[in-house]
């Protein structure tokens, strides 16, 4: 459905995105994850079509998206800063999109909304920013479109309409099922959700990997420092907190030996795939204890 | 999994209907100005009169020209203003490409160029007729008729600023305002190159009316070259909504 190799993408002297590769060939629901400003947004447009790579290749349902109908057809792309036509009401702006989208879901969209007490006689413009979030999570989620790119969609949302609205996307996959990447700094809010995790730092792809190998792939040691210091000499340390009398590391699960660990009174605690990115993409293994030292 | 398939054409006329019905607040506009034209030129009357004691003849002649010229400029501002960034993502809110997108765009500003046209005439002819009622002495109705070829010329003559306006708002739209200037003098030097052949539209021998028509068709030619120019250049555009 969508393969890229060696993506790059510069603006003007910056480049954002250095050298990407990926595959994804079937519907399923993928977390885009990454700190801020390491191109997730960018790689979506790219996807959708909104921007030209400056090298490398990008293929969404076999043709290069830049200015293709059928791949613009198939794909939504749902951002914070989408807009309408100003004169439109909302109601106004889904009985366009019944227009475009071949799939287009009315009566869905119509009851989302009125859950989230938005009203279809309401102006997009004059929307608070959470109920804007709201409309256009709607709005692609009644696209039906074959491939859908959130960006950031619950930004602005409150936790409750969150938590709904991550239940509504589930739902609306399970009952046609699509590719959705979710583009999202709340990667723990969704873990129950989604099947891959694709993160980007520094303009690559640190991790593509499915979320049980994500959620089983580094352990914490918690304990001894002296005790634990000889099962972590030749490896990879992701983190590390050690503020006497607490010491605790965060290193690969396959490159420890945890039975060994465990009869030397060291806590072996499973990491989240949220703090799996966050460990994978922190510029200090200490992290930000390491600026008040 | 089937993927929807869309034909250019049905893409194009549903973002013709869309962008009309988005924009409709245009035509009042130009409808608006075009009213403040007549009221604020007289349509363009001249007045000759001569006379003695007794007789005194006065004769009214009303142009189209001071519509024409506020239509123009109304034209060009509304076609640059389809050419924004804004508008470029509004219409990524919807199935589109930048192919259809400009297509489309062209085609609602040939449509708001034919309504303006007629527009035009409805103003002129309601205007000359309140004139001619307001003055209560005996009247002559010599021509009231506008002919097809000066209607042609005026709609051919806001094509021509519709499509500079929107190659000047797709320049614009680059943000490099070196490449507008260019694209401003472009519009200049057509100007010269077509008002002297405008000239002659008050002539009513034949090869006036000849010229009159090549003027037009001279509009349209150029027109065409300008909107091509226009859509090669959007189709290399980027979107981006921040």
């Amino acid at each position: 459905m969508i393969r890229c190799e060696q993506l790059k993408k510069k603006f003007r002297r910056s480049t954002v995105l250095s050298n990407i590769s990926f595959q994804i060939d079937e519907p399923k629901i993928i977390a885009l994850i990454g700190r801020n400003g390491t191109g997730k947004s960018t790689l979506l447009r790219l996807i959708a079509g909104h921007l030209k790579p400056t090298a490398g290749k990008i293929e969404v349902l076999g043709h290069n998206p830049f200015n293709h109908l059928q791949v613009a057809a198939n794909t939504i792309f749902i951002e914070e800063h989408l807009t309408f036509p100003s004169p439109f009401t909302l109601a106004d702006i889904l009985k366009q999109g019944a227009t475009f989208y071949e799939n287009w879901q009315q009566e869905l969209a119509e009851k989302l909304l009125a859950y989230a007490n938005i009203s279809l006689r309401s102006y997009h413009e004059q929307l608070s920013t959470g109920q804007r979030a709201t409309f256009n999570l709607v709005y692609g989620l009644a696209t039906r479109c074959t491939i859908t790119l959130l960006d950031e969609p619950m930004n602005g949302m409150d936790e409750a309409i969150r938590a709904d609205f991550y239940r509504a996307i589930l739902k609306e996959y399970i009952a046609y099922p699509r590719l959705i990447i979710i583009s999202s700094h709340y990667l723990s809010e969704m873990e129950h959700l989604i099947e891959d995790i694709l993160c980007i730092h520094k303009g690559v792809i640190e991790l593509h990997a499915q979320l049980d190998e994500v959620q089983t792939f580094a352990v914490k040691l918690r304990g001894d420092k002296e005790q634990i210091a000889p099962f972590i000499e030749r490896i990879e340390v992701l983190h590390e907190y050690d503020e006497a009398p607490f010491y605790e590391v965060v290193v690969p699960a396959a490159n420890v030996d945890i039975e060994a660990l465990q009869t030397k009174d060291v806590f072996v605690l499973n990491v989240s795939a949220s703090e799996v990115c966050k460990y994978i993409t922190s510029e200090a293994k200490e992290g930000i204890d390491h600026v008040f030292k | 999994m089937s993927l929807n398939d869309v034909s250019i054409m049905q893409n194009v006329k549903k973002q013709v209907w869309w962008k009309l019905s988005s924009y409709s607040s245009v035509f009042m506009t130009i409808i608006a100005v075009q009213i403040m034209a007549s009221f604020l030129t007289l349509n363009g009357t001249s007045h000759m009169s001569s006379g003695n004691d007794e007789l005194r003849v006065e004769v009214s002649s009303y142009s189209l020209d001071s519509i024409l010229m506020f239509s123009m400029v109304t034209v060009f501002i509304i076609s640059s203003m389809l050419a924004s960034k804004h508008m470029m993502e509004e219409n990524f809110s919807i199935v589109t490409t930048r192919l259809t997108a400009s297509i489309s765009t062209v085609v609602a500003q040939l449509i708001i160029c034919v309504i303006a046209t007629c527009t035009a005439l409805s103003s002129f002819y309601i205007f000359t007729l309140v004139m001619r009622m307001r003055n209560s002495e005996e009247q002559f109705l010599v021509q009231m008729a506008v002919e097809v070829e000066t209607l042609f010329l005026f709609f051919s003559l806001l094509v021509v600023l519709s499509a500079a306006g929107f190659l000047v708002g797709s320049f614009l739209q680059m943000n490099r305002w070196s490449i507008a200037i260019i694209g401003v003098a472009v519009i200049i030097g057509l100007f010269i190159y077509l008002v002297p052949s405008y000239e002659t539209i008050s002539s009513q021998d034949e090869e006036a009316i000849a010229r009159i028509w090549l003027t037009s068709l001279k509009c349209l030619g150029i027109s065409t070259v300008i909107y091509a120019v226009t859509i090669y250049i959007r189709n290399q555009q980027e979107v981006s909504r921040r």
